[in-house]
């Protein structure tokens, strides 16, 4: 399961173009709707600080 | 373990190392980039989402400066469509600032007298042409002994903070005169319709042509060093370790990580204190706003000058109408916290940031906001704070740091790590031959 590891995240929203089903959303830390999200994890390496696991 | 020979490694694909690569690359260095992540650019590159093109950092590109300069001179097509000049909100109406003595006026404007505006507009200019203010106090803790007005203090508290990213007092009292006297602030602004991509990648192009090479999702490990001097690099590629070594290398990973694959048992000690001691890396909040039509009448920025938190608001698609979808428009605002280093109150700061723009913009309540994020730690908007600015040299022999935390004092975000990509390659040219 995605992971973001909320110290870390800067909350850049950089990961966000990559969620191919667009889960993703920069609010302060990253935000993942849980409803939409698909466990690919193709966001996992487009973050800039690791903060975005598998876990 | 693979190995690879170049002449130059750059790590981190940002705008400092990839003017730094492509201009070795031009005077042919072999040349390898390695960037961590799966697109080059950093913090100025673009990312598509639903359907709009999003900058991933740099809210405006400078025209007629040191970028467009290195594009001239290695050929390449500086795509970036100019924006009007800066306005400035004050006291609820927008000025533009004059071409000759515009400092002066928006003081004049903001202050409502004349004589106190020359003698603060005085202060300035001895700043700029006899003696800088010491950077021992804030640049607030310095005005104030000469004025108490807040108007005048609130109309720096929007320049510096629009200009330079940081809050008056935070900011050293000379970060603002060596911007001006060093950097000569910036020229004019644009945006590039095709994206921040676009003209990464042409840097990329000159790279490639020239027998180098860029490589994505290729994170470096460590920095090679033996006898004192960076002699390559490891990086990790599909999964297994690659040692590319080479003569020299060049760091745009900023200054804590550099520190982390050089290892601090290479590292003098001094320049390890120096970063701790000096290092802060900036906060900024950013928000991108949609909207069915333009939420600001201008082709060019507006620095709400005594806004509680926006510094700065930017609709690139006033000029570029390709960067949002058909019949959608894209606002940028830039907002300065309380604080420019973590922990940062987020809901507190929105708060803030939403009710200035309630104030500003009519018809905000119909915007959807696309996204509401941070610059901030170990990806900051500015690596460096001005006035604070660190070497872009450690003891270890043929390493260089550029990017914003390495540029020349004075200078600032795009040009200043456009230009220490520049200033580590002419050295590097002093030190070192192609292919030797």
């Amino acid at each position: 399961m995605l992971k973001v590891d909320e110290d870390r995240c800067v909350g850049c929203g950089l990961c966000m173009p990559s969620c191919p089903v667009e889960a993703l959303r920069a609010w302060g830390k990253i935000q993942v709707d849980r409803n939409i999200c698909n466990e690919c994890l193709e966001c996992i390496p487009n973050c800039p600080v690791d903060a975005l696991r598998e876990g | 373990m693979a190995q690879q020979k170049f002449d130059l490694v750059v790590i981190g694909s940002g705008i400092g190392g990839m003017t730094a690569a492509a201009m070795a690359a031009h005077k042919g260095y072999k040349t390898l980039v390695v960037e961590k992540l799966p697109f080059i650019g950093g913090r100025f590159s673009t990312r598509e989402w639903k359907g709009f093109k999003l900058t991933s950092g740099a809210i405006g590109v400078e025209v007629g400066g040191v970028m467009e300069k290195t594009f001239k001179e290695l050929g390449l097509d500086f795509d970036v469509r100019l924006e009007e000049g800066m306005r400035y909100r004050i006291g609820g109406q927008d000025f533009e600032m004059p071409k000759r003595g515009g400092l002066k006026a928006l003081i004049n404007i903001a202050s409502g007298d004349e004589k106190e505006a020359d003698r603060i507009y005085g202060l300035i200019r001895q700043g700029w042409k006899w003696q800088e203010p010491p950077g021992t106090m804030t640049f607030q803790e310095w005005l104030s002994q000469y004025t108490q007005n807040p108007k005048i203090l609130g109309f720096f508290q929007g320049v510096l903070s629009a200009m330079l990213g940081g809050n008056i007092w935070e900011l050293p009292a000379h970060a603002f005169i060596r911007f001006q006297t060093n950097m000569g602030g910036y020229r004019a602004f644009g945006v590039a319709p095709k994206g921040n991509t676009y003209l990464m990648n042409q840097l990329a192009d000159v790279i490639r042509k020239n027998g180098g090479d860029v490589w994505t999702s290729a994170p470096a490990r460590k920095v090679v060093v033996e006898s004192g001097a960076a002699k390559g690099v490891v990086v990790q590629k599909n999964g297994q370790e690659v040692t590319v070594s080479s003569q020299a290398v060049i760091s745009n990973a900023g200054p804590r990580r550099t520190i982390e694959l050089i290892g601090s048992e290479n590292l003098d000690r001094a320049y390890i204190k120096l970063v701790r001691d000096t290092y802060v890396p900036m906060s900024v909040m950013w928000l991108q706003i949609a909207s069915d039509k333009p939420l600001l009448p201008y082709h060019g920025m507006l620095v709400p000058a005594e806004a509680r938190r926006v510094n700065l608001i930017n609709c690139p698609t006033n000029v570029a109408p390709e960067l949002a979808p058909k019949g959608k428009s894209l606002l940028i605002v830039g907002a300065a916290p309380k604080s420019m280093t973590p922990p940062h109150d987020f809901k507190g700061e929105l708060e803030l940031a939403l009710l200035d723009l309630k104030d500003i913009i009519s018809g905000f309540d119909n915007a959807e906001i696309l996204m509401a994020s941070w610059f901030s730690g170990d990806w900051p908007v500015l690596h460096t704070l001005p006035g604070h600015e660190l070497p872009n040299k450690t003891n270890v022999e043929n390493i260089w740091q550029v990017g914003d935390g390495a540029v020349p004092q004075g200078w600032a975000a795009l040009p200043g790590s456009t230009l220490s990509g520049r200033i580590a390659v002419e050295d590097m040219e002093r030190r070192l031959k192609p292919g030797a």
